[in-house]
């Protein structure tokens, strides 16, 4: 890929949320070599299984405490959501 | 398009000849559909830079998805597994684009009003009381942030903690070996709680305070 052009801004900081539970709260810090893989192995049955309806935090509670700390998994399973014609991941994660 | 079941999609694509190729012309493309939805906030269909960004991922996605097909559980739809690894295979390429070349000393650096660029912002979206404790909040935080941390530790912390930057790139920008940017993370995030805590703020309650 190209060189990011130094006309562009900066990268825009985390939601409010998410970056004070990083760095308020009690996770692991090493997320993407202990979590991220497990959860990225199984995100198409995560996002399958939402939609379908199912409640996130009963059938995969570990998926859905993960994606409220790491806005890279996060994005990758909105992105699937919106593939399968299910946009805006927000309400869908709720 | 043939419509496949999974096990027809397995059987396809380990299939000889003519079998495999249409299988996989009929993968690229599904893939192919599925990029322009998937990309959606990162990088309009109308940039010229998607084009060639989506036929790269889902030429290496084919490729990575011919060499995976052993992994494949049954969990889900086999067409939704094979997005999932384009998509991972065009985010990843995505956020590594957007961090080169980002100065860290601009990102998590200071001036003489404060931090060059918000470290932690109060939500826009919050009503007006509920924004005026969050914003008196985030300015302890970030004069704790400012007054306890040393200068490597805020810049690992913000820039990890706040802005996500990935910590391959962090590492290598800060000269550091992983394990040691991860101890320099922790003792910072330790140092912060410690001193909200000395001054009578307990994580858990401002955590509290700014859950939706």
């Amino acid at each position: 890929m190209d060189e990011q052009s130094k006309d562009e801004p900066l990268p825009a900081p985390l939601d409010l949320a998410t970056a004070l539970r990083r760095v308020l709260g009690e996770s692991d810090l090493d997320w993407e070599n202990s979590s991220c893989p497990e959860v990225l192995r199984i995100i198409d049955e995560y996002v399958e299984r939402l939609t379908k309806g199912e409640d996130a935090s009963e059938c995969m509670p570990m998926v859905k405490l993960h994606l409220e700390e790491c806005p890279d998994c996060c994005a990758e399973c909105d992105a699937l959501l919106r593939v399968l014609g299910f946009g805006g991941g927000e309400q869908q994660r709720a | 398009m043939t419509k496949r079941t999974n096990d027809s999609w397995l059987s396809d694509l380990r299939a000889d000849g003519d079998v495999q190729a249409e299988a996989l012309e009929d993968l690229r493309s599904t893939l192919m559909g599925g990029l322009p939805y998937a990309l959606s906030g990162w990088l309009s269909p109308t940039d010229p830079a998607f084009t060639p960004l989506a036929e790269e991922v889902t030429q290496e996605a084919l490729l990575k998805i011919l060499d995976s097909l052993h992994t494949f559980e049954g969990r889900s739809q086999f067409t939704t597994w094979a997005h999932k690894i384009a998509v991972n295979l065009a985010l990843s390429k995505l956020r590594r684009r957007r961090w080169t070349d980002v100065s860290l000393e601009e990102l998590t650096g200071e001036n003489d009003s404060g931090p060059a660029h918000p470290w932690l912002v109060a939500d826009s979206s919050a009503g007006p009381d509920q924004k005026a404790e969050q914003r008196d909040m985030l300015e302890h935080i970030n004069r704790i942030i400012r007054e306890e941390l040393t200068d490597k530790q805020r810049q690992a912390l913000v820039a990890r903690l706040v802005y996500g930057m990935p910590t391959d790139l962090l590492a290598k920008e800060m000269h550091m070996e992983r394990n040691a940017l991860y101890k320099l993370i922790f003792d910072a995030r330790e140092n912060l709680k410690r001193r909200l805590e000395a001054e009578g703020l307990s994580p858990r309650e401002v955590l509290a305070a700014f859950e939706r």
